[in-house]
């Protein structure tokens, strides 16, 4: 079969019936095409067919039949829509960004053809892009990209400023991510999951096929999805045919499925004994708390102030009925992380015995660490590469099966191994934060001070433990008394995992409505209330911002009537400071420029951004001057891209290696004029100490707790439609206080993809289980449903850089307090609108209609 | 698996009655989904994309004929006036890439309850034609859906074209879903009138095991409805004309929404369409006069 792609005439016997995104990435290695849902959904895939978007998933390779394929690769670079996707830094991780911009280089050209050089506007982007998803939520940069390239603003191929330094590799379907890792001599390996929610595993046959076993030690499942071993073949279709071929003898146990059902008496137990409880995962990425178990349920883990005196005066104001007592039950639902580049690992042993190990991950060094551990190895003799990563969001912090399995069947077939979870196991056992019930009281005083706040949360991790979301209210308005307590109720179903703020989403979600609704028992303004609860002096700024914002000041006040109703709300976020004490950077100058290195990963944050503008502004240089190179465990001290702590903890260190630097090279004239004549001068710099110090008085695994607390606060404006209980969040104000912002746009990026993934939290995402079976239903991604670009509201952003001194850099992270208030500030704007105060996330129609119903 | 490619329809006719299990695949938007994820792995494929006549379309005795393969932009963009309501709900269907190829043969062929096309196929009474070696046939959509996604289709008969009836009043499609775009519907609603017959015709969609159509409410509506001066009908009549449309629906709570939910969009999307129907009707008149 003969066809053209990017004008070059191809020829090729593939299988008719495959998708062609197949022949595109595997065949022609055009690994630009992205294969992320499978589905039709995402566009990830999208090619242009005789100039026409189509998405290359659901396109069988006969129908490539004498036909002129574009890929992303086909633009060149040269499209006004790249440079403009570039300039408008419309993308995160960059994963989805090749389909976004063949779908938009074929829009822009038609609707400049139709309409000449003007901006298309808001809605008109939204249709054509309807059919893309970006997990990262970059939508704002993408509606200002492809608006700015149908006015014709970006026809000059003189470069505009482009504020990622990788944004051109991104654009063009350059960059590479683990999954565009195709070895030609190499095995495909898939895995076989369990289809019980609850078994013990006998005799396993696979047959002679390569395979390794990847049951926990008591042999026990307990989730539908559980990896129990892992095959490979020659090709993927051979994989799955082979794992179809093996023979597993499971012995079915009684299986618990709803956390109401797991906490009732007499319910089947999750784990049976205490060395099964022990070997139980853990959703959280801290230390982990302690907790007795009782049954299927493990706590309370406690904190609190002054404990015993928040319970009387809560009891004693419930028995005298007190207006100023608020209490309520929230819940959340399971959000899943699916990232859009999914897990993936390529393995090889070399002939020294040393294992390479190319793995979408947000910690190279860990992932290393952990592999040479794992495999009895020295640290130096592990390489792990993560050159790009399509998103992480706390789900791939660790050695993930799909490395294991990787790893341990390249050691049996001597050839490289490739496995690439697809977009059904992205969505069952690939992270997710757990859902949760937390009954929350909170009450004032005579004066309106706060004087007591218990909270009480069950985590819905499903097997996994340590969940902590009530911990979190010892973070906020000051010392009041508090009684805060954590359960986890463990059921069978798929572990959660650190997402975005862990703790935090659902821990804002009660507390701040219930802060709302304080405002509105006082009488007072929610703002005001915040501000005199809150003694932050850095949110104290963010809240004298909120209060001036015009949709804040012309908000509706009193009882609406009417099918559409408008709303505001408001949420504060306060989150803790970490760093890696010990992150290096290292410059080498090399060729008349500056090698930055450091083991650290971009999985969207702009991290090479970081380094290269402190390093340049540092030394003086042009940003062409300084390479960036990230993304493998090269033997220095690295940050993992979890905890909101990688720009902190490298940002300094790239500031002391270039001070270093000129040390060593001396300025006069300039740093740029002695670079030529020092090839080979190298430095590291190290991150150095915060004045003060840390609250945790020596690092954990190289992390530290740092002083002081990030802040956020968000305001949210909605129009409900109340007769079809539709809510659209029209406006999002966010105001952060993290300090020193490294990278304007990137940081606004980061924020405005906050807000849209807690759009989806508030809104649309929402696992479903079938209670019966266990099985997850929400495994593909029209049934999970994130956010699409016409789900993003108009977003301003606000930076409050002061009072972070102390911080070396001036700056700590900001990833996760610009997200966990979200959902909040939408439940309290859909208050305001309709009366109702939501307590269920997320907040479906029908949810709202029952709500509102007289 | 094989994979047939003739290039004439009787061709296609002969292989689909040589292999009468074999999955035709036009836009391939519903046939590659369930092939990526290993659900179906039929014996053979038989592709119809490079039969031109799938592609045409035109008038057919007082019909618009539509070719099967005729996708969903080309219905958008050439055939609005022709069909108004197919063609607005053709515009709620998915996203851009999918609408390049998804056809009204493959939603017909699918018979998904979630398919946009059949509200109003159901709505203007159109025709679905089947062909096979063995000849043509004309059934109409009221008689085409049989149960879940079973259709009146034979094992060896490919679906030809549909034809619609030319619009004779007010057509309007509306669909809810749960994100703001890129959604299959949770529920979906088309009303059509005829001002020469004096009938009504509705077609509900994503809320039974078929498309369904509301044969009370339409009923009551073309009784209720003031055919000479597009009088406003009391807010009464439009309220039971929601409640008959609503009480029509068979829906099942699932992933999408809740059964109670779909109802009450039915509704709600029930009254909205009577209330664009009189506007049209009105203007109609007026142009007329
Ligand atoms: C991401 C995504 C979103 C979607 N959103 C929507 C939506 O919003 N609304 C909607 O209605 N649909 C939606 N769909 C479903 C699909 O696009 C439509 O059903 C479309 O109409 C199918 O047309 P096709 O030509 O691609 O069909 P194909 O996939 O080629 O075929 C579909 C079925 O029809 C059969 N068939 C095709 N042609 C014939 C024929 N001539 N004779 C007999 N049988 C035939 C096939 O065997 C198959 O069973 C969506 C699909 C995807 C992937
Ligand atoms: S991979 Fe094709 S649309 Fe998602
Ligand atoms: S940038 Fe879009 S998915 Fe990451």
């Amino acid at each position: 079969m003969d066809l053209n792609v990017n004008g070059v005439p191809v020829s090729t016997d593939s299988d008719p019936d495959a998708p062609a995104v197949e022949l595109l990435r595997d065949g022609l290695g055009l690994t630009g095409t992205k294969l992320a849902c499978g589905n039709g959904v995402c566009g990830a895939c999208t090619v242009l067919i005789d100039g026409a978007p189509g998405a290359s998933c659901l396109l069988p390779t006969a129908h490539l039949e004498g036909r002129s394929v574009t890929t992303v690769e086909g633009l060149d670079g040269a499209h006004p829509v790249q440079r403009a996707f570039a300039a408008h830094d419309a993308m995160q991780c960059g994963y989805c960004t090749p389909g976004f911009v063949v779908e938009a280089a074929a829009f822009v050209d038609r609707w400049r053809a139709e309409h000449g050089d003007v901006d298309p506007g808001r809605a008109a982007v939204a249709t054509a892009m309807a059919g893309h998803l970006c997990r990262c939520g970059a939508y704002e940069g993408i509606y200002a990209a492809v608006r700015a390239a149908c006015a014709g603003e970006h026809d000059d191929p003189a470069s505009a400023p482009r504020p990622r330094v990788e944004a051109f590799e991104k654009v063009t379907g350059r960059a590479r991510y683990t999954t565009d890792i195709l070895p030609a001599k190499r095995l495909e390996a898939v895995i076989v999951r369990s289809p019980h929610a609850h078994a013990r595993v006998g005799a396993i046959d696979a047959g002679d096929v390569p395979h390794v076993d990847l049951l926990p030690d008591d042999r026990t499942l307990r989730y539908v999805g559980q990896p129990v071993l892992a095959v490979a073949a020659a090709t993927r279709s051979q994989a799955l045919a082979a794992a179809a071929r093996v023979r597993i003898d499971y012995s079915p146990l009684p299986a618990v499925t709803r956390p109401e059902q797991a906490r009732a008496a007499g319910s089947p137990l999750v784990y049976a004994s205490r060395d099964e409880r022990r070997a139980a995962p853990r959703s959280g990425e801290g230390p982990g708390l302690p907790g007795r178990w009782q049954g299927n349920v493990r706590g309370p883990s406690g904190f609190g102030r002054r404990q015993a005196t928040a319970v009387r005066r809560l009891s004693r104001a419930a028995e005298r009925g007190d207006d100023r007592l608020v209490t309520a039950v929230f819940t959340t639902s399971v959000q899943v992380h699916t990232p859009l580049e999914p897990h993936a690992c390529v393995a090889r042993w070399d002939e020294r015995g040393d294992l390479h190990l190319h793995v979408s991950t947000q910690a190279v060094t860990d992932v290393a660490e952990q592999a040479a551990r794992r495999w009895g190895l020295p640290p130096e003799r592990v390489h792990v590469v993560a050159e790009h990563v399509g998103g992480g969001f706390g789900a791939k912090g660790r050695l993930g099966v799909e490395a294991i399995a990787a790893a341990e069947l390249a050691r049996i077939c001597g050839v490289p191994v490739r496995l690439v979870f697809d977009r059904s196991e992205e969505l069952t056992d690939a992270g997710s934060r757990p859902g949760t019930r937390t009954e929350l009281a909170l009450l004032a005083d005579a004066s309106g001070d706060l004087a007591a706040l218990a909270v009480d949360a069950h985590g819905d991790g499903g097997v996994s433990v340590d969940t902590p979301t009530a911990l979190f209210a010892n973070l906020v308005y000051g010392t009041a008394p508090r009684r805060l307590r954590d359960f986890d109720v463990v059921t069978n179903l798929p572990p959660g995992a650190p997402f975005r703020g862990p703790g935090g989403a659902p821990l804002l979600w009660a507390l701040e409505q219930g802060v709302d609704e304080m405002a509105l028992r006082l009488k007072e303004d929610p703002i005001a209330l915040r501000r005199r609860w809150d003694g932050n002096p850095k949110r104290h700024a963010l809240y004298d911002r909120a209060a001036a914002l015009p949709m804040w000041q012309r908000r509706n006040r009193g009882a609406q009537s009417g099918r559409i109703r408008h709303g505001v709300g408001v949420a504060a976020a306060n989150w803790p400071y970490l760093l890696n004490t010990g992150a290096q950077v290292e410059l080498e100058v090399r060729e008349g420029r500056v090698v930055a290195r450091a083991a650290i990963q971009d999985i969207g944050t702009g991290s090479r951004s970081v380094i290269a503008d402190v390093v340049a502004a540092e030394l003086g240089l042009p940003a062409d001057r300084v390479r960036v190179e990230i993304g493998h465990n090269n033997g220095l001290k690295g940050a993992s891209s979890t905890g909101s702590k990688t720009t902190t903890s490298i940002g300094p260190a790239a500031q002391d290696a270039a001070r270093r630097l000129r040390r060593l090279l001396g300025d006069a004239p300039s740093v740029a004029h002695r670079l030529e004549a020092s090839e080979g001068a190298r430095v590291v710099g190290g991150r150095g100490r915060d004045r003060h110090g840390y609250l945790t008085p020596v690092p954990l695994g190289g992390m530290a707790v740092g002083r002081g607390f990030a802040g956020a606060v968000h305001v949210a404006e909605v129009e409900v439609d109340t007769r079809l209980g539709r809510i659209r969040v029209t406006r999002m104000w966010a105001g952060i206080a993290a300090g020193r912002i490294y990278s304007e746009r990137l940081a606004r990026n980061q924020c405005e993809g906050a807000i849209i993934q807690g759009i989806g939290y508030a809104l649309y995402e929402q696992r479903h289980i079938d209670p019966a079976t266990g099985v997850v239903l929400t495994d593909n991604l029209e049934d999970y449903r994130i956010p699409g670009i016409a789900d993003t509201p108009e977003i301003e952003v606000y930076f409050h850089q002061e009072g972070w001194e102390h911080v070396n850099g001036g700056g700590v992270g900001l990833g996760e307090v610009a997200a966990i208030g979200v959902a909040a500030s939408i439940g309290n704007a859909v208050r305001d609108a309709t009366g109702f105060r939501p307590l269920d996330l997320p907040i479906r129609p029908d949810r709202l209609l029952e709500g509102m119903r007289p | 698996m094989d994979f047939l490619s003739p290039s004439t329809w009787e061709e296609a006719l002969a292989a689909k009655s040589a292999h009468p299990d074999a999955v035709p695949i036009m836009g391939g938007t519903d046939v590659m989904v369930e092939l990526n994820f290993g659900r179906r792995r039929p014996p053979a494929l038989l592709d119809l994309t490079r039969i031109p006549q799938l592609r045409d379309h035109g008038p057919d005795d007082g019909y618009l004929r539509l070719g099967a393969g005729v996708p969903y932009t080309t219905i958008i963009e050439r055939l609005r006036d022709r069909s108004p309501a197919l063609a607005q709900a053709a515009r709620a269907v998915a996203s851009p890439q999918i609408r390049n190829r998804g056809s009204v043969g493959g939603n017909l062929g699918g018979a998904s309850p979630a398919g946009d096309a059949h509200p109003p196929l159901l709505a203007v009474d159109a025709l679905v034609e089947l062909a096979s070696v063995r000849g043509v046939r004309r059934v109409a959509a009221r008689e085409f859906y049989h149960g879940p996604r079973r259709t009146a289709r034979r094992d060896d008969e490919l679906i030809s074209a549909v034809l619609l009836p030319e619009p004779a009043g007010p057509q309007s499609f509306s669909k809810i879903g749960t994100r703001n775009a890129m959604v299959i519907a949770v529920a979906s609603f088309s009303l059509a009138l005829d001002a020469q017959a004096r009938t009504v015709g509705t077609g509900i969609g994503s809320a039974g095991p078929t498309p369904l159509r509301a044969i009370e409410a339409e009923k009551f509506l073309a009784s209720e409805f003031d055919w000479d001066g597009a009088a406003s009908p009391s807010p009464a009549t439009v309220t039971r004309f929601g409640e008959l449309v609503a009480s029509a629906a068979r829906p099942i709570d699932d992933v999408r929404g809740s059964a109670h939910y779909r109802r009450h969009a039915l509704s709600v999307m029930a009254r909205r369409a009577v209330s664009w129907a009189v506007t049209d009707y009105r203007k109609e008149i007026a142009r007329c006069a």
